[in-house]
C-alpha cells in the first residue's frame, strides 16, 4: 500500500497549496484585495469633507445614502462591508501568524518567520483599529472597561464562537500586538502594501492620540520619524496633472484604500466650500488637492494620497499625519517651541516657498489650533475626519455639531451622539447573538 | 440475437440430435417475405453448425447450398427479417420454400454492459436502462448525449442549467451532480461531444447500487455506459453510410419579455428631469449615456430646439433593436453529417473502420466542423486468445461567429443596448452604437490623434476571428485469455490524450483593439501609444493525458443448474491536465510579428481623464494538475436453474483528494442484489402473462469532489492591485473531518411481459440516501473567511434522502400490415434534505426560484421559497410584504429579518413526475414516431421588472406597462409604481416575492419522425441491401403549459431553440 499512498500523494491542482511555505504565507499577506483594500469607508462619508448633491444622493446605493445621513439602515445590502471586509484580513493575518507558529523550530529563517509574524501582527491591529473606530464609541479611559468593543478574533478557527470584547481590551490587544509587531518589522520595506516598523510607529500614535494618550503617541511619532521623516515637498508636484501625487510616493508607509462608493471616488468627490476656503492663495494644496468644474463653482477633490491607484479612496499610514500627530501632542505638552517648529517644517512643504517665512505664535492654544487647522486640511478623504470628531468632541472647545441637508430635510448629529457609533450588520446580530448597538 | 431464436435453436438441435438423420449433402430452395409473398434477393444461407459454408439468394430468392457433409440444418436471415433455423430431415420435400417474418417487436435477449462486464439482462438483479441502436438512431444530432433526453427514463435533462443531465433526481447538494461516462470500458475524459454518434451501438444506464457501484467512488450520480459500434464475428464486408442534414430556425429573439422603446423612452426622460444622469455628466469616467438622454442634454443646452428635439425623439420611439436582430444578427442553421463504416471479419481476425464528418453552421454563423476516424481490430492468434487494439481520432474545429445578441454590453457594467438602437442603415451599412464612453469625449479624443472610437455591432465580428482546435486520440487495448476452470484473465489499456489550442486575433480594426490602445493612449509628456497599433492575438493551449490500467480475472462456471460468474481487479487511474495562455501585441497576422511592450509601467488612462492608472494585460498564463486514481474491485453473481440470481458487488477506491488523511483517502463501497424470474418457475402457468421477474438491491455508491481539502489550501495568482505581485486567496479553510460523499440506494422492481411482447415494462422502486453530502454552511461574517463570493464553508454538511418510481411501458397495440406500437417512460422522483449544518436563521438565505439550491431540512434540494406578498399599497403602489406578522414596507428589514418559518414554500423547482410517450406506426416500408415528452409538479419564478436594471442597465422588463399608476391599479396588477429616487431593496423584495412563482407543468410535442425503406434484397437489382430515407423533426412544439405569462417552462429565462428538420439517407451494401 505503500507505494500505492505514494501514488496518491500527488496534488490535484498545481496552482492550489497548502499554505505551510514561508512564500505562501507571505503571497497570503500580499492579497492586496483583502488587506488593503478593505478598509471601512463609512468615517469619509459620515464626516463633512464631501457634500453630495440631492441628485448624486438619490443615485446611490442604500448603505451610501444612509451613512450620509447617519441613518440606522446600512451593512445590510452588501456581504463584503465595513464589518466584513477588515475581518477578512483579520483572517488571512491569523492564518499567516499559524503558518508562522508550525515552522517555528524547523529551518526556516528565524528573521523571514519574524518578518511574516510582524506583518501579521500589524495587519490585524490595523483592522481591529479601523473597526473599533465604527462599531465602537470613542475610548473613554473611564469607561473603556464596560464599553462594548468588538469580537477579537486571534484565530483562523473559522468555528471559534464571536463574542464582543470591551473597548479597553480592544485598545489593549491592538497596542499589544502592535508593539510586538514594531520589534519583528524591519524598519523600511519594498512595497508600501506590506507592514514595516515605521508602519506600526504610526499606527501606534494614531492609536494613542486618539485615546488622548498624548505623551505615548508623541513617543512613538517621534520613533517613526527617526526612521522616516522626509516630507513631500508639495512646491515640486504638478498641480495641473489630474492626480498630482504618485502612488506609493515617499510619504506613504502603509498603503490602504477604502472601500469604494458612489460619491468619493478618488478625484471626484464634491468638496463643501466652507472647506476650500479654507486654503489660502498660497497653499499649495489649494490646486494640488482641488479641481474646479466648468460651472466655476463645484470644487470637487483630485487630491487622491495614495495616487489614486485604485479607483478606491486612500486611508493609508503617511509621514504628513505622524508629523502632525507629533506638533499636536506636542502643543498640548505644553512644547510650544517643539510643537511650533515641527509645524513651520511642514508648512515649508506644503505652502509657495517664496512666502513661506515661518510662523510665530504666542500660546499653547494658538498653536494647537494651528496644528488642528493643518490637520484639517491636509487630511482630507483619508477616513480620519471622523476620528477626528470623535475623539475631539470629547472637549467642549473643539466639539462640533455635524448638519446635512438632503432634499429639503435637515439632519443633526451633535457630539456624544449614539450615532457616532455605526450598526453592527444585521446578518452578523443573526448569525451570532451578539448585542448591537444602540441607535 | 432473439431469446426466442435462441430457444428455437436449442430446440431444433436438440429435435436432430434425437431423432433426425440426414444424409444430404445439398439443399436448395427459395426464399420469401411471408408478408407479400414477394422474393428476397440477397439473404444469406448457412450451415448452421458451420458458418463459412454459405451463400446467398438471387434475385428470385432461389439458393443451392452443398457441403462435403450431411447437411443437418441450415440459419437463413436477411436484413430486416427475423432469422430462421431450419433442420433437415431425409423427409424434408426439396426445394424448400422459407417464408421469413419480418422483424416486428419482440422480447430481445438484451445484453446490458457496465464497462467491466457484460450480462444478459435476464440475469441482472440491478437497475440497467438499454437504450438500443434503433431508439439511438431515431434522433438525429451531432452529439451523443441529447438523443437519450425524453427517451430514457429517469433521465432529466435540465436546459435552465449548465449541468443538466441528472440520472433519478440529484444525490448530492453542492457535490458533483454529472452522471459518470464510460465510453466502452474507461471513464471518458474528453469533451463528451467529440463522440461521432454513427459510431454508436448502444447506450446502457446504470442506475442503482447492483448497476452502478462497481464504479464505486464516482457512480453516485449514475453511470451512462456508451457502447461503440464492433466487428462482428461472422460474414463478409459490410459497408454502412449515414448522411443527413438539418436546417434549424432562428431564434425567437423576440421571447424574453421587453419595454417598448416607447415606454423606455418616457423612462429616460423622467430620469433626465430629475437629474439622474448629472453625475454621469460629470464623472471623470466619461460614461456613455443613451442617444435619447445626449437629446435631451443639447436641448437644455440650447443646442436643439423643441421641434427638433420631439421630432427626432419620436423617430426613435419608432425602432426595435430587436428587428435587427432578427434580420441582421442571426440566420438559420444548417448542420451536414456524413458517416461511413466498413466491418468484417475472418477466423482469426475482425475489423472496424469508420469514418465521420459534420459540418455544422450555427445561427450566429458560428462554424463548426468534426471529423472523426476509428478503426477497431481483434485477432484471435489461438483458440482462447483474443487481441484488441482500437484507434480514436477526432479532430474539431470551430469558427466562432457572432455574440450571442443577449450578451452584447454597451458598459463594463452589464449594461445592455438600448431599445432603440439601430445596427444596420437602409444601405445595408452596419451603424455604430453608443458604447462605454460618451460620443463627445470619443470625438474629442479622435480629435487628438486617438482611433476612432466607434463601436458597430454587426461589424464587430468581421474583425474578430475566434477559433479553437480540439484533437482526441484515444488509444486502447485489450488482451482476453482464457485459463483453465473457467477462468480467464483480462487486461485492459487505454491512453487518451486531448489537445485544446485556440486562438482569438483582435483585428487592428476590431472595438476591442481600438478600444485598448486608446485606453492607454498617452497624451504627455508627449502622444504615445504603450499598446502599438496593429492586433491583439490570444493564444492558449491545453493539454489533457489520461491513463488507465485494469488488470481483471474473470471466472464463469456452468454446471447444471449452477451458474456462477465472478470477476475481481484492480487498476490505476491518472489523470494529468495543463494548460497554458499567451498575448501578443502589435501583432502583423500576414508576417506573424509582433511588438514588445512595458508590463511594468502603472499607465494612466485617457478613458478616466488619466485618473485611473492599470498595467497592460499579459495575458500570460498556466495552470495544471493531476488526478489520480487506484481501485480494487470485485462482482459477482450466482443463478440457480436460471429462476434465481444473487448478486454481489465491492469497490474500495482511492484518490489524491488533497491533504486528507491516507485512511479517508479510501473509500469502500458494496452492493447486494438478488432476482427471481417467477415465470420460469413450474408452479407458475400462466399462459398470458410471458415474463415476471422481480428483483430487489441494496449497496451505496460514492461522489468525489477532489477540489476539497482537509487542510487550509490557498490558490496562487498573479497580478494582485495596487503591487502588481503574486498572491494568494484562501480556497478552503481546514476541514479535517472531510470525507467523500455515500449515497446508499435500495431499488425493487419487477419486470413483466403480457401475451408474449403486447404489453409489458418494468417498475422500478428506489430509495436512495445520500449522506455526508457536501454543501456550503453560511458562516458568520465575522469568521473572515470569504470564497467564491460567499461567507460560506464548503463541507460534508448535509444528508438528504430520495425515493421515486420509474415505469417504463410498452404496448404492441396494432400489429400486421398496419403496426402501432406505444413506448410509455414515466418516472416519480421527490427528495429532501434531511440534515444541514446551518448557521442562519435569516429566511433571505434560502428565497430561491428553484434552480439553485435552498437546503432547509424538510424540504427538496431544489426548493421554491419567496417572501410572502401583500399587495400593492393602494395609496402609492408600493410593493408591501410582511415584518413581524405584519403588513410593512421596510424592505431592508423584510429582506434581513424574515424568518426561515415566514417564508413561502411553494414546492420543489425541479419536475417531480416527467417522461415520454413515444408512438411509433410502421405500414409497408414506411414508419413514423412521434414523441410527446412531460414534466409536471414543479415551480419556476418569472423574470420581473427591476427598475434599478431599467434606470442604470437599461433593461426593463415588459410588465412595466402595467405597473401601477393610479389608486386602484393595485386590483388589476402587481407590478410595483415607478419611484424616484429607486430603492434597490423595495425592487429586490418585489423580485423575491411569492407573486412571483408560476407553476412549471407542460407537455410538448418534441420530435416526429418519418422514414422510408428500400429492400434493396427485395427490389433486385439495386446496389444496396437496405435503404432508408428518413426526416426528422424537433423542438417542434409546446402543447400545453400550466403558466399563463408566456414562459416556455423547459427553458426558463433564456430562448427556447429553434425548430429544425432533417432529411437523411441511410444505406448499407
Amino acid at each position: 500500500m505503500t507505494s500505492c499512498n505514494d501514488y496518491l500523494d500527488v496534488k490535484p491542482s498545481k496552482s492550489m497549496t497548502v499554505p505551510e511555505k514561508i512564500k505562501d504565507l507571505q503571497a497570503l499577506l500580499d492579497n492586496t484585495t483583502y488587506i488593503n483594500q478593505s478598509s471601512p469607508i463609512s468615517p469619509e462619508l459620515a464626516a463633512d469633507n464631501f457634500l453630495v448633491t440631492d441628485q448624486v444622493w438619490n443615485s446611490t446605493g442604500l448603505s451610501v445614502r444612509n451613512a450620509y445621513i447617519w441613518e440606522k439602515d446600512v451593512f445590510n445590502d452588501f456581504f463584503l462591508n465595513d464589518w466584513s471586509y477588515p475581518y477578512v484580513s483579520v483572517f488571512y493575518a491569523n492564518l499567516a501568524k499559524e503558518g508562522v507558529e508550525k515552522l517555528q523550530g524547523t529551518s526556516a529563517s528565524q528573521v523571514e518567520l519574524d518578518f511574516i509574524k510582524g506583518q501579521a501582527l500589524f495587519i490585524r491591529a490595523y483592522a481591529f483599529y479601523q473597526l473599533a473606530g465604527v462599531f465602537t464609541k470613542p475610548y473613554n479611559a473611564h469607561t473603556a472597561s464596560s464599553d462594548l468593543g468588538i469580537p477579537l478574533r486571534l484565530v483562523s478557527d473559522i468555528n471559534e464562537p464571536t463574542s464582543r470584547a470591551s473597548v479597553k481590551e480592544t485598545y489593549d490587544r491592538i497596542i499589544a500586538d502592535l508593539k510586538i509587531a514594531a520589534d519583528l518589522l524591519p524598519d523600511k520595506v519594498t512595497y508600501a502594501t506590506r507592514a514595516s516598523r515605521a508602519a506600526a510607529y504610526a499606527l501606534l500614535a494614531r492609536v494613542y492620540l486618539s485615546m488622548a494618550e498624548y505623551t505615548e503617541a508623541a513617543r512613538y511619532a517621534d520613533l517613526y520619524l527617526d526612521i522616516k521623516n522626509v516630507l513631500l515637498d508639495f512646491n515640486e508636484l504638478d498641480a495641473a496633472k489630474m492626480v498630482p501625487f504618485p502612488i506609493m510616493h515617499e510619504e506613504d508607509v502603509f498603503h490602504t484604500c477604502a472601500l469604494t462608493t458612489g460619491f468619493i471616488t478618488p478625484s471626484s468627490g464634491i468638496v463643501d466650500p466652507s472647506l476650500y476656503s479654507l486654503y489660502t492663495a498660497d497653499d499649495l494644496r489649494r490646486s494640488l488637492f482641488f479641481r474646479i468644474d466648468a460651472d466655476n463653482k463645484t470644487v470637487r477633490f483630485k487630491g487622491d494620497y495614495g495616487g489614486a491607484a485604485s479607483p478606491m479612496p486612500y486611508n493609508g499610514l503617511a509621514t504628513d499625519e505622524v508629523y502632525l500627530i507629533k506638533a499636536e501632542c506636542a502643543a498640548r505638552l505644553g512644547e510650544r517651541e517643539k510643537a511650533l517648529s515641527l509645524l513651520n517644517t511642514f508648512r515649508q512643504k506644503r505652502y509657495r516657498t517664496r512666502i513661506n517665512d515661518g510662523l510665530v505664535l504666542e500660546s499653547d492654544q494658538a498653536v494647537l489650533s494651528e496644528v488642528l487647522l493643518e490637520r484639517r486640511k491636509e487630511l482630507i478623504g483619508r477616513g480620519l475626519r471622523w476620528f477626528d470628531f470623535r475623539r475631539l468632541n470629547r472637549e467642549q472647545s473643539t466639539a462640533v455639531t455635524l448638519k446635512r441637508a438632503v432634499n429639503g430635510k435637515e439632519y443633526v448629529l451633535p457630539p456624544g451622539d449614539n450615532r457616532y457609533v455605526f450598526q453592527i450588520p444585521l446578518e452578523v446580530i443573526a448569525s451570532s447573538g451578539i448585542p448591537q448597538n444602540p441607535y | 440475437m432473439k431469446l426466442k431464436i435462441t430457444l428455437l435453436i436449442l430446440t431444433i438441435h436438440f429435435a436432430v440430435g434425437s431423432f433426425g438423420q440426414t444424409s444430404r449433402q445439398e439443399v436448395s430452395g427459395r426464399v420469401l417475405s411471408i408478408t407479400d409473398q414477394t422474393a428476397l434477393n440477397g439473404a444469406t444461407i448457412i450451415l448452421s453448425d458451420k458458418p463459412t459454408v454459405k451463400v446467398i439468394t438471387n434475385e428470385k430468392g432461389d439458393f443451392n447450398l452443398r457441403d462435403r457433409e450431411p447437411i443437418k440444418s441450415i440459419t437463413v436471415s436477411c436484413i430486416g427479417y427475423k432469422t430462421q433455423v431450419l433442420a433437415l430431415m431425409d423427409t424434408t420435400k426439396l426445394p424448400l420454400e422459407i417464408y421469413l417474418a419480418e422483424e416486428t417487436y419482440e422480447m430481445e435477449e438484451v445484453t446490458v454492459s457496465t464497462g467491466y462486464y457484460d450480462i444478459p439482462k435476464e440475469r441482472a438483479t440491478g437497475s440497467f436502462e438499454k437504450i438500443d441502436k434503433e431508439l439511438f438512431n431515431r434522433r438525429v444530432s451531432t452529439d451523443v448525449l441529447s438523443r437519450l433526453d425524453g427517451v430514457a427514463t429517469g433521465v432529466l435533462f435540465d436546459k435552465r442549467t449548465a449541468t443538466n443531465v441528472n440520472i433519478r433526481g440529484v444525490g448530492t447538494i453542492y457535490g458533483n451532480t454529472s452522471p459518470l461516462i464510460v465510453l466502452d470500458n474507461f471513464p471518458y475524459e474528453g469533451d463528451i461531444n467529440n463522440i461521432n454518434p454513427n459510431d454508436i451501438e448502444d447506450i446502457t444506464i446504470l442506475k442503482d447500487a447492483a448497476a452502478a457501484s462497481i464504479w464505486g467512488a464516482r457512480a453516485s450520480n449514475g453511470v451512462i455506459v456508451i457502447n461503440t459500434k464492433k466487428a462482428k464475428q461472422e460474414g463478409m464486408m459490410k459497408v454502412e453510410v449515414n448522411s443527413n442534414v438539418t436546417l434549424g430556425r432562428k431564434p425567437d429573439v423576440f421571447y424574453p419579455s421587453r419595454i417598448s422603446t416607447a415606454n423606455f423612452i418616457e423612462v429616460e426622460r423622467m430620469l433626465f428631469n430629475e437629474g439622474f444622469y448629472k453625475n454621469q455628466e460629470i464623472a471623470y469616467t466619461n460614461p456613455v449615456l443613451s442617444p435619447v438622454v445626449e437629446l435631451l442634454i443639447q436641448h437644455r443646452d440650447g443646442a436643439l430646439s423643441s421641434d427638433n428635439l420631439e421630432q427626432k425623439i419620436n423617430r426613435l420611439k419608432s425602432l426595435d433593436v430587436r428587428n435587427d436582430f432578427r434580420d441582421h444578427w442571426y440566420q438559420n442553421s444548417v448542420n451536414q453529417q456524413y458517416a461511413l463504416n466498413l466491418k468484417g471479419a475472418s477466423v482469426k481476425n475482425s475489423y472496424f473502420l469508420s469514418g465521420g464528418y459534420d459540418h455544422n453552421v450555427s445561427d450566429l454563423e458560428s462554424v463548426f466542423k468534426r471529423f472523426n476516424f476509428r478503426f477497431n481490430n481483434t485477432y484471435r492468434p489461438i483458440e482462447g486468445m483474443e487481441l484488441t487494439a482500437e484507434m480514436f481520432y477526432t479532430r474539431s474545429s470551430t469558427d466562432r461567429g457572432r455574440d450571442n445578441h443577449s450578451s452584447l454590453n454597451t458598459a463594463s457594467s452589464g449594461r445592455t443596448i438600448h431599445p432603440y438602437a439601430q445596427l444596420m442603415d437602409a444601405d445595408g451599412n452596419a451603424l455604430a452604437v453608443n458604447k462605454d464612453y460618451r460620443n463627445s469625449f470619443k470625438e474629442n479624443m479622435h480629435q487628438q490623434g486617438f482611433l476612432p472610437w466607434n463601436y458597430y455591432p454587426l461589424d464587430e465580428y468581421n474583425h474578430i476571428d475566434n477559433r479553437s482546435f480540439n484533437t482526441d486520440i484515444l488509444l486502447n487495448g485489450a488482451l482476453k485469455y482464457n485459463l483453465p476452470l473457467g477462468f480467464q484473465l483480462q487486461l485492459n489499456y487505454q491512453h487518451q490524450r486531448n489537445h485544446n489550442n485556440g486562438e482569438v486575433l483582435y483585428g487592428e480594426n476590431s472595438y476591442y483593439t481600438r478600444d485598448l490602445i486608446n485606453r492607454f493612449t498617452q497624451l504627455t509628456p508627449t502622444f504615445s501609444t504603450p499598446i502599438p497599433y496593429g492586433a491583439i492575438l490570444n493564444m492558449n493551449n491545453g493539454r489533457n493525458v489520461t491513463n488507465n490500467v485494469r488488470s481483471q480475472l474473470n471466472y464463469n462456471l456452468s454446471s447444471g443448474s449452477h451458474l456462477l460468474t465472478a470477476l475481481i481487479g484492480g487498476e490505476f487511474r491518472s489523470n494529468n491536465y495543463e494548460s497554458n495562455s499567451a498575448r501578443m501585441y502589435g501583432y502583423d497576422p500576414d508576417v506573424y510579428t509582433q511588438i514588445a511592450v512595458d508590463y511594468l509601467t502603472r499607465f494612466r488612462q485617457s478613458n478616466t481623464n488619466y485618473i485611473s492608472s492599470a498595467i497592460i494585460p499579459q495575458g500570460l498564463s498556466r495552470t495544471g494538475g493531476t488526478n489520480r486514481y487506484v481501485s480494487y474491485y470485485f462482482n459477482g453473481a450466482y443463478t440457480y436453474n436460471g429462476l434465481y440470481t444473487f448478486s454481489a458487488s465491492a469497490r474500495k477506491d482511492g484518490s489524491n483528494i488533497f491533504g486528507v488523511n491516507t485512511n479517508q483517502r479510501v473509500v469502500p463501497l458494496y452492493s447486494l442484489g438478488a432476482s427471481w424470474l417467477v415465470s420460469s418457475e413450474e408452479f407458475f402457468k400462466s399462459t398470458w402473462l410471458s415474463l415476471l421477474k422481480l428483483r430487489l438491491t441494496y449497496g451505496y455508491n460514492g461522489n468525489v469532489d477532489n477540489t476539497l481539502s482537509a487542510f487550509t489550501t490557498i490558490n496562487y495568482f498573479n497580478n494582485a492591485n495596487i503591487t502588481g505581485n503574486r498572491y494568494a486567496n484562501v480556497v478552503n479553510p481546514p476541514n479535517p473531518s472531510l470525507r467523500w460523499e455515500k449515497t446508499k440506494v435500495i431499488n425493487a422492481a419487477v419486470d413483466f411481459d403480457v401475451m408474449k411482447g403486447r404489453i409489458g415494462g418494468s417498475a422500478e422502486f428506489y430509495w436512495k440516501n445520500g449522506m455526508d453530502l457536501i454543501g456550503y454552511a453560511p458562516l458568520d461574517p465575522t469568521s473572515g473567511f470569504f470564497a467564491n463570493s460567499n461567507f460560506s464553508f464548503r463541507g460534508n454538511v448535509a444528508d438528504m434522502r430520495g425515493n421515486g418510481i420509474e415505469l417504463n411501458l410498452y404496448s404492441q397495440n396494432l400489429q400486421g400490415a398496419l403496426n402501432w406500437r406505444t413506448n410509455w417512460q414515466l418516472a416519480l422522483v421527490k427528495n429532501e434534505v434531511t440534515q444541514y449544518f446551518n448557521l442562519y436563521v435569516t429566511g433571505r438565505n434560502f428565497v430561491s426560484s428553484g434552480l439553485g439550491i435552498s437546503p432547509l431540512v424538510g424540504y427538496p434540494v431544489h426548493a421554491v421559497f419567496t417572501l410572502p406578498w401583500a399587495g400593492l399599497d393602494p395609496e402609492n403602489g408600493d410593493p408591501r410584504g410582511y415584518l413581524n406578522g405584519e403588513v410593512s414596507k421596510d424592505y431592508t428589514a423584510i429582506l434581513n429579518n424574515t424568518t426561515i418559518d415566514e417564508l413561502v414554500y411553494h414546492g420543489p423547482g425541479k419536475p417531480t413526475t416527467f417522461g415520454g410517450i413515444r408512438n411509433t406506426f410502421s405500414w409497408k416500408q414506411w414508419s413514423a414516431s412521434f414523441n410527446i415528452t412531460y414534466q409536471f409538479g414543479h415551480y419556476f419564478v418569472k423574470p420581473s421588472l427591476s427598475y434599478n436594471s431599467l434606470f442604470n442597465a437599461w433593461d426593463g422588463h415588459g410588465e412595466f406597462k402595467d405597473r401601477w399608476q393610479k389608486s386602484g391599479d393595485e386590483q388589476f396588477t402587481n407590478v410595483p409604481s415607478m419611484i424616484y429616487p429607486n430603492n434597490n431593496n423595495r425592487d429586490t423584495f418585489y423580485q423575491l416575492s411569492a407573486v412571483q412563482v408560476q407553476k412549471a407543468d407542460h407537455i410538448r410535442l418534441q420530435d416526429v419522425t418519418l422514414s422510408y425503406t428500400f429492400n434493396g434484397v427485395r427490389r433486385g437489382k439495386l446496389p444496396f441491401q437496405l435503404l432508408e430515407l428518413y426526416a426528422y423533426a424537433n423542438n417542434i412544439a409546446l402543447l400545453w403549459k400550466a403558466n399563463k405569462v408566456n414562459i416556455d417552462p423547459a427553458y426558463g429565462n433564456s430562448i427556447p431553440p429553434g425548430r429544425t428538420l432533417a432529411f437523411g439517407i441511410r444505406t448499407n451494401f
